[in-house]
């Protein structure tokens, strides 16, 4: 067992999904207590077009300059969800199902375009819908743990902030700060953890961990700050366990193990605070 | 070959377009985005199980798991310890990350592959057939053409019954129809669909046709039938066009059809007037304009032959605007003939006093 943890590669993947994982609990709790969780889903999805369009212009694989289109990308899906959603009777559910479709089919077009090219950095790119933890390199873990950083930053400097903002938006109206910088902060400190956890996880599977540790967290504590700390914790567990896991066993999807892990520990929270709360009536 | 394949997308279209308005209706749009990727699971499972990915117990397992998904969401939302919308994210990935790990992991370089997944395999279809009748037919047109039909059938019998329990459950309760039978019957409906088209199209294109063409159509039409009609029409439309396109320049023809019916959703969205972004701005114009002119005609009307107030040179000042502003209104005030400069003067014509006594209600 020792002998896994003295190879770099295995190090690079295991703090590089570790510490994304809990990046991804603790600014996920923002968006399930705020009943938007799903808003990442369609978002990851969307992240895909930015991604290829950044390679087809390159022709190579840059993780900063893919960060950067999956990020104006993901921005260009959340547009498009607040004008259908400002303009139109469709409710959040259907507009997300439209601009999932809508930039997730562009992104397949685009890379069925750029597979005429016959790249050998096209393989590259298909991991990034699946994932493939593998591949993390030294400047993917930097990023990430740049990313966490900030996360940390947004937590420690508006914390008082984030809360008001999440359970009385008006409260937060009259207290004097706009929420509508609230709203484009988390949205990019989500996006970019989004878009760093892409390559380890997946595009499709990536929101699972803004969601899980956040709703199994919700099942442990009413404190906010222990909300967010309990998921960032179940992120990093569920990181680091499926890391090892794939490792160990042959042919194991790393990032879907990690999502298979967290699914589980949420399933496994909400029956035990299922039952507290039985034995509590 | 070419014919059969655009056969079997016009098929797959309607089943999924005529399923989906209903879940537009109903406000479970994303419930699709679970059963389509969740159904997986089923067709695996029953791979291993059977071995044969013709086996009918595919589709059967297949939309049982679409129904597992739906049933597992309503109980985790029942439990009252999660939303709605975190228990499709919870659901979904553990059924998913369990369906990529299997297939990495045992069914490795056998038919399903992750791709497929995603993309379905269009193009591929008119290569495995079944004989029936002496005829030489393509499986997915076969199947396809079977859930179009249930699908056609399923509507016409239940029309009432998913019209008022999609509009109103307490009216539904009152007079007897069983809410909780419709919607059984109805996910039944798009999870068989899901499974047959899932094949064929792909998750996300299962997606796009089962909601995009339905909310087009929700924006413009509020008769239910109407709303059905527009649905087929955007949603076939949108699949011809798109496979064009992609037949044309030989791309992702799943890729193009969702652009394509993402597309079909902006413009309509974008050219109706009670959703325009465009028309909304315009009309704000239009009023704020309209406004302006009648203020300064108020203002002559009140002041009529104030030298002061209704100056060429001081008006200005009087109402508090900018010049620029003020003349360009003037401008267009004159050459409607409501008023016109007499003496450095302005002065309202006959046409002006009577638009403004009516403006003023006098």
């Amino acid at each position: 067992m020792l002998e896994l943890f003295k190879q770099y590669n295995f190090l690079l993947v295991l703090v590089g999904v570790t510490v994304f994982s809990a990046s991804a609990g603790a600014i996920g709790v923002i968006s399930v207590l705020r009943r938007q969780s799903l808003i990442g889903d369609a978002i990851s999805h969307a992240t895909l077009p930015g991604i290829v369009i950044v390679f087809m212009l390159l022709q190579t694989k840059n993780s900063f300059l893919f960060l950067v289109g999956a990020i104006i990308a993901g921005i260009f899906a959340y547009l498009l969800i607040l004008l259908i959603n400002n303009n139109t009777k469709i409710d959040l559910d259907t507009t997300l199902a439209i601009t999932l479709t809508f930039f997730f089919g562009l992104g397949m077009m685009l890379l069925s375009i750029s597979s005429k090219s016959k790249n050998a950095a096209q393989a590259g790119i298909q991991e990034y819908i699946f994932g493939s933890a593998a591949t993390i390199n030294q400047m993917d873990v930097i990023m990430i743990v740049i990313t966490s950083i900030i996360v940390l930053c947004v937590y420690l400097f508006l914390y008082k902030e984030i809360k008001i903002f999440i359970f009385d938006e008006l409260q937060a109206i009259l207290s004097g700060f706009e929420p509508k910088i609230m709203h484009i902060i988390i949205l990019i400190s989500s996006l970019i953890v989004i878009s760093v956890g892409i390559q380890s996880v997946g595009v499709i599977l990536v929101s699972a961990m803004l969601i899980g540790p956040g709703v199994s967290a919700l099942q442990w504590s009413k404190k906010f700050h222990v909300v967010v700390i309990l998921s960032a914790i179940f992120g990093a567990i569920s990181g680091f366990t499926g890391v090892l896991l794939s490792s160990y066993v042959d042919k194991l999807p790393t990032g879907s193990t990690v999502v298979f892990i967290m699914s589980i520990i949420t399933v496994v929270s909400i029956l035990i605070s299922r039952l507290k709360f039985k034995k509590e009536k | 070959m070419q014919q059969e394949i655009i056969l079997i997308l016009i098929l797959t279209t309607i089943s999924c377009a005529l399923t989906g308005s209903f879940l537009v209706l109903r406000k479970m749009s994303m419930i699709t985005d679970a059963i389509s990727h969740t159904v997986l699971l089923g067709i695996i499972i029953a791979y291993f199980v059977t071995r044969d990915l013709n086996s009918p117990l595919l589709f059967i397992l297949a939309t049982l798991f679409g129904l597992i998904t739906v049933w597992l969401v309503e109980l985790i939302v029942k439990t009252k310890r999660v939303k709605e919308d975190a228990s499709i994210g919870i659901i979904f990935p553990l059924f998913f990350s369990l369906s990529i790990i299997l297939i990495t992991k045992y069914a490795h370089h056998v038919h399903i592959d992750k791709d497929v997944v995603l993309l379905g395999q269009l193009v591929l279809t008119p290569l495995s057939r079944v004989t029936l009748f002496g005829y030489s037919f393509p499986v997915a047109l076969v199947s396809s053409t079977l859930i179009t039909i249930i699908n056609v059938i399923f509507i016409i019998i239940f029309y009432k019954e998913l019209k008022i329990t999609s509009f109103d459950k307490e009216y539904s309760k009152l007079i007897g129809i069983s809410n909780t039978l419709i919607s059984f019957l109805l996910m039944s409906l798009v999870s068989s669909t899901a499974v047959m088209s899932f094949d064929i199209v792909g998750a996300i294109l299962v997606i796009s046709l089962m909601i995009v063409p339905a909310s087009s159509a929700y924006l413009i039409t509020k008769k239910l039938v109407m709303m059905i009609v527009l649905t087929l029409l955007f949603a076939v439309s949108g699949s011809l066009i798109g496979y064009a396109i992609a037949y044309y320049f030989d791309i992702s023809v799943t890729g193009v059809i969702s652009v394509v019916n993402g597309i079909i959703f902006i413009v309509v969205m974008l050219l109706n007037a009670e959703s325009s972004v465009i028309y909304k701005y315009g009309l704000k114009k239009f009023k704020k304009k309209k406004f302006e002119q009648q203020l300064i005609l108020i203002h002559i009307y009140n002041h009529e032959k104030d030298f002061e107030e209704l100056g060429v040179e001081t008006i200005n000042l009087h109402l508090n605007w900018p010049r620029k502003k003020l003349e360009k209104h003037i401008l267009d005030l004159t050459k409607n003939e409501m008023l016109y400069k007499n003496n450095t003067m302005y002065h309202l014509t006959t046409k002006g006093k009577k638009y403004i006594t009516k403006v003023l209600n006098k």
